[in-house]
Parts: C-alpha cells; sequence; structure tokens
C-alpha cells in the first residue's frame, strides 16, 4: 500500500491526501511543538494560513503540511521537540514563562559579559520551526517570466471571475494560487461555484493558470513572485487582482491552542475532502453563515455534536437535534496535550464544561490581505472577501470583475470595526507564542503601538505574517489607547508574504559569472590555476611561481594581459577631452609614443591608472586596469556628455586581446616573428608601434610594469590563442615560460609600482603614494585639479611606503604595522624577492611630523610573527630604469 | 525542438550623429539597429566583415566630417536559438516581455547578463560579450533541459 515514511513509521495514502490528511487519519494529533514554550500544537487552520501544521518533509524544515500533497516514500517528521514532539521535556520552559518576558534577550543573560554568547546556543537550539538538513544540495531552480495584462492572486470565485472577465475582452490574464484551485474549499456551494468557474478558465487560452505556487510578494514594476516547487515565477503585469480571501478569524482564549481546536474551514475540509475526521465529539461555535454548511459537512462524516454555541440571530437555522446555547461564549479548552472539554459561559455568565475532544470556530473573518497591503504603487485592486470578508457568493464574483477592469488602484479601507474583541488571555501569536499578557507587559515598558510592539515582540513577523495575530494586537493596543487611533494601525506588510526556500529565492542564481579571456582554455590546458581578479578568471600561476619569476628576470615569459581596458578615443576633440579627463599632458604626446596616466575624480582620488598613447592625429589607445575596464567606459561617456565633445569612445576591452611579453629575451624573441623592426630606436621604451607578429597585426607597446624589457601585443582576440602558441614555440629554445598574477605581483612589487585598489585606498591622492610626478599642476584644468589644490594645503596624515623586511621570509599582507606599542600603519602588498633575499613590501604608514618612522615591525599571524622592516625610498630592483629601457 | 548554434558573425559598429545613421542604407544579408543614440550596429555573416565595414565608411565618409565605422566582431559572441519552444526560451532568461514588431533589436539582461538579442519569429540571435559567450548555451542548455535543447557546431551568422 502506498505510504509516506512519518518517523520511521509508514502511514498509508489515500488519493488526494495532504501530509495533514496522512496524519491526522493515522491519529497523530500533536503536529508540531510551540516556537517558543513548546506548547503541544496540532492541525488548526487547514488553509496554510497558521504555523501549526509545520514539519520537516524530506529534509526540508517548516513545510505546511495542511496545503503540501502527500507523495509515496515522503519522509515526514516533526521538529522542535526534545527527545520527541511527542513526549517534549522543554515543554516545562511554558511553567517558567515568568522568567523570559518578551524582550528577554535585551533584558536578562547580559551580565557578566559573555553569558549571553553561552546561552545563545542553548536557544538556538531549542527554539525554532527544526535545522536545515546542511548535508541536502540545493537544487538549481529556474526562473520564469511571464507579461499577462493582469495578473490575478488567488483562485477563488473573485479571482475566478476577474480573470474571466479579463479573457473575455480579449486580454491576457495570469491566475496564479497556492494549492491546487479548489481544493481547500469543502464540497458547498463556494465549491460548486468554483468548480464551474474553472471550467470556464480552462477553455481561455488567454489565461494562464498556475497553481501551487504561492505568491511571495508584490513589488515596484509592477512585480509578482509565485514560487513553486521547481520554478519562480516572476509575473510583470499590468494590473493585479488580489482575491486571497480571508482567513477565519483566529481565536484566542487559554487552551485555544490545543490540538483538538480547529478553524471551521479546516475542519469541514478535513472531513469534507479528505473524508476524516476532525475529532470524535465537537463543541462548535457557529459565528458565521458558512460555518452552518460546515456543521453538516462535520455532522455527515460522523461527528457527534456535543453543543452549538451560536449567536441568537442564525439559532433558527440550527438543527432541533443539535444542543445549543444561543449567544454564549467559549472561553476555556482544558487539556494538557489535547483538548479534553471546554467551557462555556452562557450570556447569564453561567459557566458549563462539556467533555469534548474538538472545538471547532467560527468566529468571523480577517482578510488575508498583506499582498494588497504590500502594493502601494501599483495598480493593484482587491476583490471578493479580502475587501469584504464574508461576502456574499455574488458579490465576490462582481467584485472579481469590477477589479479586474480597474486602471487605477482603489485603497482598501480596514475599518476597526473588523477588528476582533480585545481578548483577556491566552496566546495571541500562535508564530512566536506571545499572550495577552505579554502585549500588555510590553505596551507598559512603553511600547505602545502596533508598529513597535511588532518589532519588540516579533508579532505579526512569523510564518504567518500577522494573518492570525494583527487583528488582536490591533484590538489589545485599541484597549488600552482608546484616544489615539494611529497607535493601533495595521503594520506595514512587507514580502515574503508567503514562506519561500532560500533556493527558491535564489532560482536563476545557479551559476558564477566569470569573465574569460580568449586564452582561457589554452591557459587551462596548460595547467593553470585559474583565480580571480576582480570580475575576471585568469591565470594566477601555471604550477612554479618561482620558475614563473626567473623566467622574467632572466629569459622571456608571456603574460595574458587580456583583460586589461582597451579603448580607441578619437574624434575632433579627442585631444581636448583626454587633456581635460587626465593630470598629465596630452596635447604635446608624440604620436608613436605613450604616457602613463592616473585616473582621478573629482575630489582628488585615484582610482584607477593605465596608458594614453597616440596611434594617429586625434586618435588615441587608452588602457585601464583589469577591474577597471568597465567602469571606464562609464567615465569616458559621462564626461563627453557633459562637455559636449565630439568625441569617439570605442571600448575594444574584448576585441582585442593582449599578451605581454617580458623580459631580457622579449626583443630577441619578437625578432624572429616580425620582420618589423623591435629595437630600441624603432621602439623605445613607452614607444608604440604598429607590427606583424607571425602574421598577426599588432599593437606592439613598451611598457615595463614588470621591470624589465617588455612588449604588450594587442591584436585581435580571434588569434590570440594562434599568437600565445606563436611565441611559446618559437621561444622554447629561449626558456620561455607563461606567467601568474603571483609571479607579477612579485616583479612589480621589486619595482615598487602600485596597484589601483589593492596599494590605494577610496582617498589615495597622487601625493599619499609619491607620485606627484604624475599630476602636472601647471595644467589650467583637468578632473580633480581643483581638490587637489585645495588638499595640498592640508599636511597628510599617512603615506605609502616602500619597506624591506630582512629574513628568509616575508611577513603577511595585511600585517599591522607597529613601532613600540602604537600601530602605525599596515602592509598592503608584501612578497618575499628570490632575487633580493628579502621581503619587499608596501605599506601605509602614519607620518610623525610630516615623515614617516625609519623602521616598523610588521605584526601577524596573530602576534605570533614579528618582522622588522626598514623603509627604504624607490624602487627596490633597478632603480635607474635601465633594464625596463633597454 | 531547440537548437542551439555559435554564429560567426561580423559586427560592424557605426558612430555618428543620429541622423546621419538613420539614413545607413540595408545591406543584404545583415541587420541593422540603433544600439545608443550614437551608435548603429550592422550585423551580418562573418565572412562579409570587410565589406560590411567598407559600406559603412561609405556613408559615414560621405555624409558626415567625423563619423566612424569599427569591426568589432571580435568582442562579441552571437548564439542563435532556433526551434517552436524559442518564446519559453526568452521567457526564463529575460524580464522582458517578448518584442513586438519582430525582427526587431532589444538590449537588456539575458540570463543576467548584458545582452543585444535580434528577435525573429522563429529564432532569436542572442549577441554577448565575448568574455561572458560561454555563459548563455550552459545556461540553456542546463535551464531548458526539458525542451530538449541541442547545441549544434558553429555556422556562418544568416538572418
Amino acid at each position: 500500500m502506498p505510504s509516506i515514511d512519518f518517523e520511521g513509521r509508514p502511514l498509508p495514502l489515500q488519493p488526494g491526501d495532504t501530509i495533514a490528511s496522512v496524519l491526522q487519519r493515522e491519529g497523530v494529533t500533536v503536529v508540531s511543538r510551540s516556537f517558543k514554550y513548546h506548547r503541544p500544537r496540532g492541525l488548526y487552520c487547514g488553509t496554510g494560513d497558521c504555523p501549526n501544521c509545520m514539519v520537516t518533509v524530506d529534509g526540508e524544515p517548516a513545510v505546511r503540511s495542511c496545503i503540501t500533497p502527500a507523495g509515496l516514500g515522503q519522509k515526514v517528521s516533526r521538529s522542535n521537540g526534545w527527545p520527541s514532539v511527542e513526549h517534549d521535556a522543554l515543554s516545562v520552559i511554558w511553567f517558567f514563562r515568568w522568567a523570559l518576558p518578551v524582550g528577554f534577550y535585551y533584558k536578562i543573560f547580559t551580565r557578566p559579559r559573555g553569558l549571553w554568547s553561552f546561552v545563545e546556543k542553548f536557544i538556538v537550539r531549542v527554539a525554532g520551526l527544526g535545522p536545515i538538513d546542511t548535508a541536502l544540495t540545493p537544487e538549481a531552480l529556474e526562473r520564469r517570466n511571464l507579461h499577462p495584462d493582469l495578473a490575478v492572486i488567488g483562485g477563488g470565485v473573485a479571482g475566478l471571475s476577474a480573470a474571466l472577465f479579463a479573457a473575455l475582452r480579449g486580454e491576457t490574464a495570469v491566475l496564479i494560487d497556492e494549492g491546487l484551485i479548489g481544493e481547500k474549499v469543502a464540497p458547498g456551494p463556494t465549491r460548486t461555484a468554483i468548480d464551474s468557474l474553472l471550467a470556464e478558465v480552462r477553455m481561455q487560452k488567454g489565461i494562464t493558470v498556475i497553481e501551487r505556487a504561492p505568491v511571495t510578494g508584490i513589488y515596484e514594476g509592477p512585480l509578482v513572485t509565485a514560487a513553486s516547487r521547481h520554478v519562480l515565477h516572476l509575473v510583470h503585469p499590468k494590473r493585479i487582482v488580489v482575491a486571497t480571501g480571508a482567513v477565519e478569524q483566529h481565536a484566542v482564549f487559554p487552551g485555544s491552542d490545543l490540538p483538538g481546536v480547529w478553524l471551521s474551514r479546516g475542519a469541514a475540509r478535513m472531513a469534507g475532502v479528505h473524508k476524516v475526521k476532525p475529532g470524535v465529539s465537537a463543541v462548535v461555535v457557529l459565528g458565521t453563515e458558512e460555518s452552518l454548511v460546515h456543521l453538516d459537512t462535520l455532522r455527515n462524516a460522523g461527528v457527534a455534536i456535543r453543543m452549538a454555541v451560536i449567536p441568537s440571530a442564525l439559532a433558527s437555522r440550527l438543527p432541533k437535534s443539535v444542543p445549543s446555547m444561543i449567544d454564549g461564549e467559549v472561553v476555556e479548552a482544558k487539556g494538557r496535550r489535547h483538548v479534553s472539554a471546554v467551557v462555556v459561559r452562557s450570556p447569564a455568565g453561567v459557566r458549563e464544561v462539556v467533555p469534548c475532544d474538538t472545538v471547532v470556530l467560527s468566529l468571523g473573518f480577517s482578510p488575508r490581505n498583506g499582498l494588497l497591503r504590500q502594493a502601494q504603487q501599483c495598480i493593484v485592486n482587491g476583490a471578493g472577501e479580502v475587501v469584504t470578508p464574508g461576502c456574499s457568493l455574488d458579490s465576490a464574483s462582481e467584485s472579481g470583475r469590477v477589479a479586474a477592469r480597474q486602471s487605477v488602484a482603489i485603497p482598501v479601507e480596514q475599518p476597526e470595526s473588523h477588528l476582533p474583541p480585545a481578548p483577556g488571555k491566552g496566546i495571541v501569536c500562535l508564530c512566536e507564542d506571545v499572550g495577552v499578557g505579554e502585549v500588555e507587559s510590553a505596551y507598559r515598558e512603553g511600547y505602545t503601538s502596533t508598529e513597535i510592539l511588532k518589532r519588540y515582540t516579533t508579532m505579526t513577523m512569523g510564518p504567518c505574517q500577522g494573518l492570525m495575530c494583527q487583528g488582536h494586537l490591533r484590538a489589545c493596543v485599541r484597549k488600552l489607547e482608546p484616544s489615539l487611533t494611529w497607535t493601533s494601525a495595521l503594520t506595514t506588510a512587507r514580502p515574503p508574504a508567503r514562506p519561500l526556500t532560500l533556493e527558491q529565492a535564489a532560482a536563476g542564481y545557479d551559476h558564477h559569472l566569470e569573465l574569460r579571456t580568449a586564452l582561457h582554455h589554452r591557459h587551462v590546458a596548460q595547467g593553470a590555476n585559474m583565480a580571480w581578479a576582480g570580475a575576471w578568471h585568469r591565470p594566477g600561476d601555471y604550477g612554479n611561481q618561482e620558475k614563473e619569476y626567473w623566467a622574467v628576470r632572466r629569459d622571456v615569459s608571456l603574460m595574458d594581459v587580456g583583460t586589461l581596458g582597451k579603448y580607441r578615443v578619437c574624434g575632433p576633440d579627442a585631444t581636448e577631452f583626454l587633456e581635460r579627463l587626465y593630470p598629465v599632458h596630452i596635447g604635446n604626446l608624440g604620436q608613436g609614443r605613450s604616457r602613463y596616466v592616473l585616473s582621478l575624480n573629482e575630489a582628488g582620488y585615484i582610482f584607477d591608472d593605465g596608458l594614453v598613447a597616440l596611434t594617429a592625429p586625434n586618435d588615441y589607445f587608452v588602457s585601464t586596469t583589469s577591474s577597471g575596464a568597465d567602469a571606464a567606459e562609464g567615465w569616458f561617456r559621462d564626461w563627453k556628455d557633459t562637455w559636449k565633445m565630439k568625441v569617439h569612445i570605442v571600448n575594444q576591452t574584448a576585441v582585442l586581446g593582449a599578451i605581454n611579453v617580458a623580459g631580457p629575451k622579449s626583443r630577441e624573441l619578437l625578432a624572429r616573428l616580425t620582420r618589423d623592426p623591435v629595437d630600441r630606436e624603432a621602439i623605445p621604451y613607452s614607444g608604440i608601434a604598429r607590427i606583424t607578429v607571425r602574421g598577426i597585426p599588432c599593437l606592439a607597446v613598451r611598457v615595463g610594469f614588470t621591470g624589465e624589457l617588455s612588449y604588450e601585443l594587442h591584436h585581435p582576440a580571434s588569434r590570440s590563442v594562434e599568437l600565445w602558441n606563436a611565441l611559446l614555440e618559437t621561444g622554447a629554445d629561449l626558456n620561455i615560460a607563461p606567467h601568474g598574477l603571483e609571479a607579477l605581483k612579485l616583479l612589480r612589487l621589486e619595482k615598487g609600482h602600485i596597484i589601483v585598489s589593492q596599494d590605494t585606498d577610496f582617498d589615495t591622492t597622487p601625493h599619499k603614494v609619491g607620485m606627484d610626478w604624475a599630476v602636472k599642476m601647471e595644467k589650467p584644468y583637468f578632473v580633480g585639479r581643483s581638490s587637489i589644490v585645495r588638499l595640498a594645503r592640508i599636511p597628510p596624515a599617512k603615506k605609502l611606503v616602500t619597506i624591506r623586511f630582512e629574513g628568509t621570509s616575508a611577513p603577511n599582507e595585511g600585517a599591522q604595522l607597529m613601532v613600540g606599542n602604537d600601530r602605525v600603519g599596515y602592509l598592503s602588498s608584501c612578497r618575499y624577492s628570490p632575487l633580493l633575499k628579502c621581503g619587499v613590501a608596501l605599506g601605509w604608514v602614519r607620518l610623525d611630523n610630516g615623515a614617516p618612522p625609519p623602521e616598523v615591525v610588521a605584526v601577524s599571524d596573530n602576534g605570533a610573527r614579528r618582522d622588522t622592516g626598514r623603509i627604504v625610498h624607490g624602487a627596490f630592483y633597478d632603480p635607474e630604469g635601465a633594464k625596463l629601457r633597454a | 525542438m531547440l537548437e542551439l548554434t555559435p554564429s560567426r558573425a561580423a559586427i560592424v559598429s557605426c558612430l555618428d550623429e543620429g541622423h546621419v545613421l538613420d539614413g545607413m542604407p540595408d545591406f543584404k544579408g545583415a541587420f541593422k539597429a540603433r544600439t545608443a543614440p550614437d551608435e548603429l550596429w550592422i550585423i551580418g555573416p562573418a565572412s562579409a566583415a570587410a565589406d560590411l565595414l567598407a559600406h559603412a565608411g561609405r556613408h559615414l565618409g560621405g555624409a558626415s566630417s567625423h563619423g566612424l565605422a569599427v569591426d568589432l566582431s571580435d568582442g562579441w559572441s552571437v548564439l542563435t536559438v532556433r526551434g517552436s519552444e524559442v518564446a519559453l526560451v526568452w521567457e526564463r532568461f529575460s524580464e522582458n516581455p517578448i518584442p513586438e514588431g519582430r525582427p526587431v533589436l532589444v538590449q537588456g539582461a539575458v540570463a543576467s547578463v548584458a545582452t543585444k538579442a535580434i528577435v525573429f519569429d522563429t529564432h532569436i540571435h542572442f549577441v554577448n560579450p565575448a568574455p561572458l559567450g560561454y555563459h548563455l548555451p550552459r545556461r540553456i542548455l542546463n535551464g531548458c533541459a526539458d525542451l530538449a535543447p541541442r547545441l549544434t557546431p558553429p555556422t556562418e551568422f544568416a538572418l
């Protein structure tokens, strides 16, 4: 027989079962334990609104069992009980509730210091809705975007009527329901009306029906998000109709949260749809028209009605055979782990104890209007019970049609007349275990409005999002502060209106986007260890960093620098444009020459650096750092538009590949592959030239980030692999080896070259990093100039310096720099130099009377490592630059 | 059935004043569309790259003093998706509605990547930055596995 696995026990399934109906049929009455006090909880609302039926299903906690279909082999268990939910020793907490008032975590366990961190671990273990199974691999879910004219949320009479109305007038509609449409509704006139309308809806091509997809939020756009098991639906409609109906009013009296207490719609559904009795003998409270239909359903299912508590207005419609109390009320449910009797009180104040195992309550309705209240700026209208709780079927249908044709949002009024009477005693908030006394106590502490009571008590913030407790909270405040109406106002509704899993929230993002150069696969094939560098994935090394380092210093090496930002800036105003943009002279740059440039913002701070080369009159090649490549385009275009200049900006970052050929033998290697001259006269240091390397057109740029003779070869990206292979093959006898980022970081550090963003901060000026030479203050204008003039009047408090550490290894990057017991800075870059046999570093140090300390101690490894370093001036390697100018 | 084909395409960017760009004559077998107030793209088969560039250069040279036509083909990756379920692919990866007035070029995020898409009734050319060109085929193969997607060898771009 098909079954589910309930805590190791097979429970048989019937067609159409929910997990809750299986549990009820098999006599599992304690379905969960409450969040804080571990009170026993059983099935209650039956409509997915309350937190009582939450169980763990196949490792996923907090699944609402009353609306989740039961499936063959499902592993179902209860949470939050020790040693078990059935016999939970932690329920003793209820008797110590005086010690755990609302907001107790702000008040107790705060002394001695450190107590809270100990107590917190215990609280985290004993409270909550069940642990997440971290061994489970999240499913990669997808998104689906829909763009109908109308989105309808809720497949009741009003929602179906709205969708149908839109379709019949030629519009497209998406109809979303959190279950199968109609499944929550017990047999009766409402169910009949739904079935009939649904049949019509299914015939309309213009209506897309999405079932089992709870809507979690309405956002600007408008955007409606609905999370089904495997897809996150993003619906982008022009208009929205919210027809989420109403939930039966939660009952607050002592014992009202015991298993055996049901809301009427849930009990009727259990009896009428699943053919499972909610109990053997019941006391029913018949406060609404439809509860009379529910009474018939319960009686037909064989539930013995011990007493019906009914208002006089409905009393004449009660069957004579049912014992009744007119205009009475239920004041208490008795029982330890389940209802065993209820106490009812007559209008005259006479109390009567009625033995029973079930209480079915129909006290009125609360609109399920969280979604309606989230959508302030969109064309959203409510229809049916969400605006008129308890309305007739005809009125629901008409309001659906009216809402569907609205082109503006009609504000929803929430009259206080809909509020339940202020409760006397009992649990108000089922999700967070907050009682009436705790609300009153919080109020006396000064939390005097619903909004701040919500934050302090966490009421309305649990899985039900206020559906059960919002009205009672408002009623409590109204009673305590009758003169100020704003204090009892509705709290702000925010997404998610219904619970969703993290994997649902992350739908469509199961991937890491990494930028790859045209040589990516070549590097991987060559055994490169790929590393993140900004958004790029680049070779960190090829397995032997030292070998790569020596290839550059002694022989020849290649590096893929295709990640550099590469722009063509041309047009009649190009020279003037770059002159204004950069702090160096551009107008006197000769054709075939390049110049290092710092990019400054208006505040005079460095945010990038690069190179400007003149390739033809008014035609420039501009490079930026790899991480600054994309931002540069926005920067260029912003200033171009500001200055209204005739300049073309062409982003060639991906169009051009770039390979840096570096090392003393780089010229020899290039000469073997090109007929164009590459000697010192043809391409001097900082010169550029168009050459053809093994048939591939290249722009060769003489640069020197590594401190060696180097040629950056910018070429069509589609030919990168061809060029890379040609260089490697031809340089084999020159001991050529490619190098990765790690070797590069050491090579440039030996030269004292900064990496913008690693060695700079958000407030780094050229002066602070010793690069005044890159700023020509004699220029009348460049971006950031006025700020630099102003900043020059303020003595800098810190400076980037080069530091040498003796020894056989280098301190860690990021190490704190100390002078005595005084922290004076940190290391921004540090490596051990195999050539110099010492640690080389760049570090920020505090200035004392304008001068850095002569010596610092770098403290790393949590103080276990201390290295004394000496501040030096200039580059560690080839300070005169003879090698790179070779 | 869904067919994913990397297309070898020539992409020429034309930069000039809007009215000059609007006067760009058609080029047989290529698609042209404005991508920015000062930019027009012409996309055609890779084998026609030189002709496309010359065609664009002729027009800009005759109509303007500082227009510019540049070949950006290497910077972009084109994936052509064909099949009866092509609209469903769009629905899953783009938050924008499938555009009206097809064929048309639209710009926006597709599968989280900045994309220019040329949308036809029967197929879509997705044009992505080359450094992210690997991404979309992989996302469609995974995210549309239920539509039986098939990756076919690269072919010349065709409208």
